[in-house]
């Protein structure tokens, strides 16, 4: 039920951030909002490992590559200044947890945990303000909402399918709710909203591309939620942190989007030219 | 009614639709050629790259393009990048070209819908292989359509189409066995690019500048001309409407006496 709930009240924002033109840095704090959490969610795991991420140099760097997918703009891409940004964070954080001192036992893993957060929550979901940013307010507008509406379309039909028909565990020792027949039943779905969106707003975008982008993000988003949950098992965890009330963690929303938003982004750059 | 036309994207009471109210429909020009000059100009003012010019150039493509189909004018040619443009940097040539291919991506159907044909003159030959192919496919889905025709001026000089042209007419000619003297006016203009399209008879320029720029010279010999102060970012259908309503009192003699074409 609080999940239903939480789901109306972010999900009209949502909509709005991404349809009203100069809603768009609602759009940037949202996806900053939910991505600074979610990446201090994954640090969190990282300390029940025993582990010391550097919550400092890591947050210095998301805020620097989220500023870099701020000022995307169409025809002149900012992304290259990414390949600045990623050396500069391996040196500080390398450097900077040496000159902490010992004990290093654990430096490996801990600088990894700084380094992996960045990239698996700000690099790779930070995409969606690029696409935000880096695409004409109507191109954006539909990519966007053909984005969520493959992710959250795939997610419900897996649901569903997955209550009413699902048989086959699809990998028990990660996630033993999740069956084959809701992997097809979320298939399915994304492949519906693929066509959906087609004819619905986005006829510049032909079914030839729509139908594998929506299978790529689909598998992609099975693999992101699977991979999470294999992160928190690792953990110890259940939920990642409890802040959408009955939603689970905040990773626990992202895990789906996180390894389709590069996708989405160099799809729309590749194909809009 | 003509009006009707504009039912769906003109509102009552508002300037647009005064101008369409005024504009004659038995005399519209039968062919209009813009140089959209002033992107830069409008991204300076703004302290923006030149870049950010041409991108907001692109919404008055949409604008002149889906008012002249409506208008149901013959042709509409736009000046998008001339032989010149060559020089300047790199990136902004390669911006320009992507902002080309994005266009027919996005506004092929919409414009295949208003039946607009489209085409591209200039020597497109030596335009990056993507971009033509995306030209190609633009052409050919919409070559049978019979309402405007949609022409992009591309690696587009006036001097260049003049040269190509009668290079070509005199081939023609040695062909049939002809002598120099067997040149006709006619003979030279079925070989420019625009042979099939209609007399050009409104050019408009924006951002105040009092240049022809290489432009359509030779389609231009008896062209009404009309500059405004406007900026191309800036220009929308009621520019459009403007200049065609300026283009409509004026009297146009083709060098005699008596009133042509106009005169009604």
């Amino acid at each position: 039920m609080s999940r239903i709930i939480t789901a109306l009240i972010v999900l009209p924002i949502l909509v709005a951030s991404i349809l009203v033109p100069w809603l768009s840095p609602l759009f940037v704090a949202l996806a900053l909002a939910s991505m600074t959490l979610g990446i201090y969610e994954f640090w969190l795991l990282a300390k029940r490992r025993g582990l010391k991420p550097d919550v400092v140099v890591g947050f210095a760097g998301a805020a620097a590559l989220f500023t870099i997918f701020y000022f995307d703009r169409p025809y002149e891409t900012s992304l290259l200044l990414i390949l600045f940004v990623i050396p500069a964070l391996t040196i500080f954080a390398l450097a900077l947890t040496m000159l902490r001192g010992a004990p290093f036992e654990n430096m490996i893993a801990s600088v990894g945990a700084t380094l992996l957060g960045v990239l698996y929550v700000a690099l790779l979901g930070g995409h969606l303000v690029a696409v935000r940013m880096g695409f004409e307010q109507e191109l954006s507008a539909h990519l966007l909402s053909f984005f969520f509406l493959i992710i959250m379309g795939s997610d419900t039909g897996a649901y569903y399918t997955g209550r009413m028909f699902g048989r086959h565990k699809l990998a028990p020792k990660i996630s033993p709710g999740k069956t084959w027949e809701g992997a097809v039943g979320g298939m399915v779905a994304s492949l519906l909203m693929a066509v959906a969106a087609h004819y619905w707003f986005f006829p510049e975008l032909p079914l030839k591309f729509a139908l594998p982008l929506a299978a790529a993000m689909n598998i992609l988003g099975v693999l992101g939620d699977l991979t999470e949950s294999a992160l928190k098992r690792g953990a110890g965890a259940k939920d990642a942190a409890q802040i959408l009330p009955g939603h689970g963690g905040l990773l626990d929303r992202l895990d789906s989007l996180l390894f389709s938003a590069p996708v989405i982004y160099y799809f729309g750059r590749l194909y809009f030219g | 009614m003509v009006l009707a036309d504009f039912a769906e994207v003109v509102k009552k009471g508002t300037r647009d639709e005064a101008l369409l109210a005024s504009i004659a429909w038995d005399r519209l020009p039968r062919h209009v050629a813009i140089i959209m000059d002033g992107n830069g100009r409008w991204a300076a003012q703004r302290g923006q790259p030149r870049i950010a010019g041409h991108r907001a150039g692109v919404e008055a493509v949409r604008a002149a393009v889906d008012t002249g189909a409506r208008l149901g004018l013959g042709a509409l040619t736009l000046y998008a990048f001339s032989t010149e443009n060559w020089k300047r940097p790199r990136f902004e040539v390669d911006a320009l070209m992507r902002m080309l291919r994005r266009y027919i991506r996005l506004e092929l159907d919409e414009i295949h819908r208003q039946n607009i044909r489209f085409q591209t003159i200039g020597r497109t030959g030596s335009l990056a292989e993507n971009v033509r192919r995306e030209i190609n496919r633009a052409t050919e889905k919409t070559a049978s359509n019979t309402g405007m025709t949609l022409s992009v001026a591309l690696n587009y000089g006036g001097r260049a189409e003049i040269v190509d042209a009668a290079r070509r007419a005199v081939e023609r000619l040695i062909a049939e066995g002809k002598d120099a003297a067997a040149l006709t006016e006619e003979k030279l203009g079925a070989e420019l690019y625009t042979a099939r399209l209609p007399e050009l008879d409104l050019l408009v320029r924006t951002s105040g500048e009092l240049r022809i720029s290489n432009f359509l010279l030779w389609q231009a010999a008896y062209s009404e001309i009309y500059v405004t102060e406007t900026l191309w970012p800036d220009f929308r259908r009621v520019h459009l409407l403007e200049a065609i309503l300026d283009y409509q009192r004026r009297d146009r003699r083709f060098g005699g006496l008596k009133l042509v074409a106009n005169a009604k």
